[in-house]
């Protein structure tokens, strides 16, 4: 499903620079969990971006399905990001002024889905990753950091994407809410058939991981 | 106060006022008898009536009739025949002003450069244009004044904004950052943020309008006031006399400015919204432009 060759991005500042991404290659198939473990700084961040096209690489190429992303246009990537990709944030970044609900429903308003059906799917999702129905009313402030991640996840599922990047997922929460949720997004890859990839400082975090890969310095290495 | 004229229909002029006779006759032009016509006030204040008598200057003074002018400054004066005043105040031959009509407002520059070329610099000839001018001169200077002030309040309104959006879309950087990721365009974005400073300039303009309302007429007095106290200064006094002429009503006209009051119609508030939203898009097209500058990347590895 996922085709990662020769993908570089350095950062320059002056005469210094930094290989963030340096020349990785790797495959994920449908419905896998992997997760990407390395220490703050190792280019874990850096390495989600591009695969979201949110950065653009140096070289190399980044292949979803039949289509490689790093050749698509402004508009190809917009419509990428709406339909194919979900994120998930360390600190949720969920929009403060919105419901719960609201934060689920607004990827599927920004790809076009009518504002019944958006509810309805929003509803479900919230309730799939186990949010109560008293709290998808409330506003981010008023839940709990493992509640937030739950909308965020939902949020990310909105679009039924094939790919799911986390960037430190349980970063913020408690070792019981961090299980729960590296259990819920492993049961979400295979109920959803998506493919999650999760960066992670946490060596336990990727014990459910189907593949799993250690980045250093920028370069990348499976060790399951 | 006392006034004498050559015509007495015309007498309400020399007290800043228009005359009308509730009681009696005006006396004949040109009179030189011993006559008065009287304000209502002054009459009943000295039991007076048309036929009445009251003493002036020792001479016994016959009431030919009352007049109503409408203010109780004017009400409480006396008109007498010019040449009668002029022998009882042993000041023959002299004037105060004289009025002169000119039976076309065309040959009234012509008539006025006449009189003055005449006069020389015995008297300031006025002439009705010049008057008008000056009763109008207090409003010009509010004109200046108000359009001065509504050029540097859009200036101030569309700066303010700019600012104001500028400080909104960099404290909200991540909130776009993360908007773009969940795959929302730069002009969907870019429209929320303008919607919003729609919306804050449009309760601004509601907030203007309450306060127009309140506070239109305070200003517009004070305006009023500060302006024609500077236009009187300016106007200076006359050294000899004053040769006015007259197209009528202009002193009424005067006493009018003072007595304008300011509307705010339904249309000046629509032009007052639309200026609203004009600022808003103005104010809001930088912010708008930086929004689409945004790195999701960047904003989100600092996190």
């Amino acid at each position: 499903m996922l085709t990662v060759q020769k993908l570089s991005k350095t950062f320059s500042s002056g005469n210094s620079s930094v290989h963030a991404v340096h020349d990785v290659n790797f495959n994920l198939g449908s419905g896998k969990l992997a997760a990407i473990i390395g220490k703050s700084g190792s280019g874990k961040s850096t390495l989600l971006a591009l695969l979201g096209t949110l950065d653009e690489a140096d070289t190399g190429s980044i292949q979803v399905e039949k289509d490689d992303v790093t050749r698509f246009s402004e508009q190809e990537l917009l419509r990428y990001r709406r339909s194919t990709i979900g994120f998930i944030f360390q600190s949720y970044n969920l929009i403060p002024n919105l419901s719960a609900l609201e934060n689920v429903m607004l990827p599927m308003e920004f790809n076009g889905l009518a504002g019944e059906k958006r509810k309805k799917r929003a509803i479900r999702l919230l309730t799939q990753v186990g949010l109560t129905e008293d709290k998808i009313q409330r506003r981010p402030g008023k839940l709990s950091g493992g509640e937030q991640q739950r909308v965020a996840i939902a949020r990310a599922l909105a679009n039924t994407p094939k790919l799911i990047l986390a960037d430190e997922p349980t970063g913020n929460l408690d070792t019981q809410t961090a299980k729960t949720i590296i259990h819920l997004l492993h049961n979400l890859a295979k109920t959803e058939h998506a493919t999650i990839i999760i960066a992670t400082h946490d060596a336990e975090a990727a014990q459910h991981a189907d593949q799993v890969f250690r980045l250093r310095d920028g370069r990348l290495a499976q060790i399951r | 106060m006392a006034v004498g004229t050559s015509d007495p229909r015309y007498g309400g002029e020399l007290i800043g006022a228009n005359i009308s006779l509730s009681e009696g006759d005006y006396f004949p032009q040109d009179t030189n008898e011993h006559v008065a016509i009287l304000g209502k006030s002054l009459a009943e204040k000295n039991s007076l009536g048309v036929g009445s008598s009251f003493t002036a200057f020792t001479v016994s003074i016959t009431v030919s009739g009352i007049y109503d002018a409408g203010n109780d400054f004017a009400n409480n004066s006396v008109i007498f025949p010019i040449q009668t005043l002029q022998q009882l105040s042993s000041q023959d031959g002299q004037v105060t002003s004289a009025l002169v009509r000119v039976d076309s407002a065309d040959n009234l520059a012509a008539a006025s450069a006449a009189i003055s070329a005449q006069l020389g610099d015995r008297a300031d000839v006025i002439s009705s244009e010049d008057t008008i001018a000056q009763v109008i001169e207090p409003l010009e200077n509010i004109q200046t004044i108000t359009t001065t002030s509504l050029i540097g309040a859009l200036l101030a309104a569309t700066i303010i904004t700019l600012l104001t959006m500028i400080m909104i879309v960099r404290e909200r950087r991540k909130e776009i950052a993360v908007l773009k990721a969940i795959g929302a365009s730069d002009p969907s974005i870019a429209g929320q943020f303008m919607s919003e400073a729609v919306m804050l300039t449009l309760l601004g303009g509601v907030l203007g309008s309450v306060l127009g309302f309140i506070f239109s007429n305070p200003i517009l007095s004070s305006l009023l006031r500060s302006s024609s106290s500077e236009s009187q200064l300016g106007a200076g006094p006359a050294r000899g006399g004053i040769v006015q002429f007259a197209v009528g009503g202009f002193r009424t006209l005067g006493n009018s400015v003072q007595d304008l009051r300011a509307v705010v119609d339904f249309q000046l508030i629509a032009y007052g919204f639309l200026a609203a939203i004009l600022i808003a898009i103005i104010g809001s097209a930088f912010p708008t432009w930086l929004i689409g500058r945004v790195r999701p990347a960047e904003v989100l590895r600092g996190e």
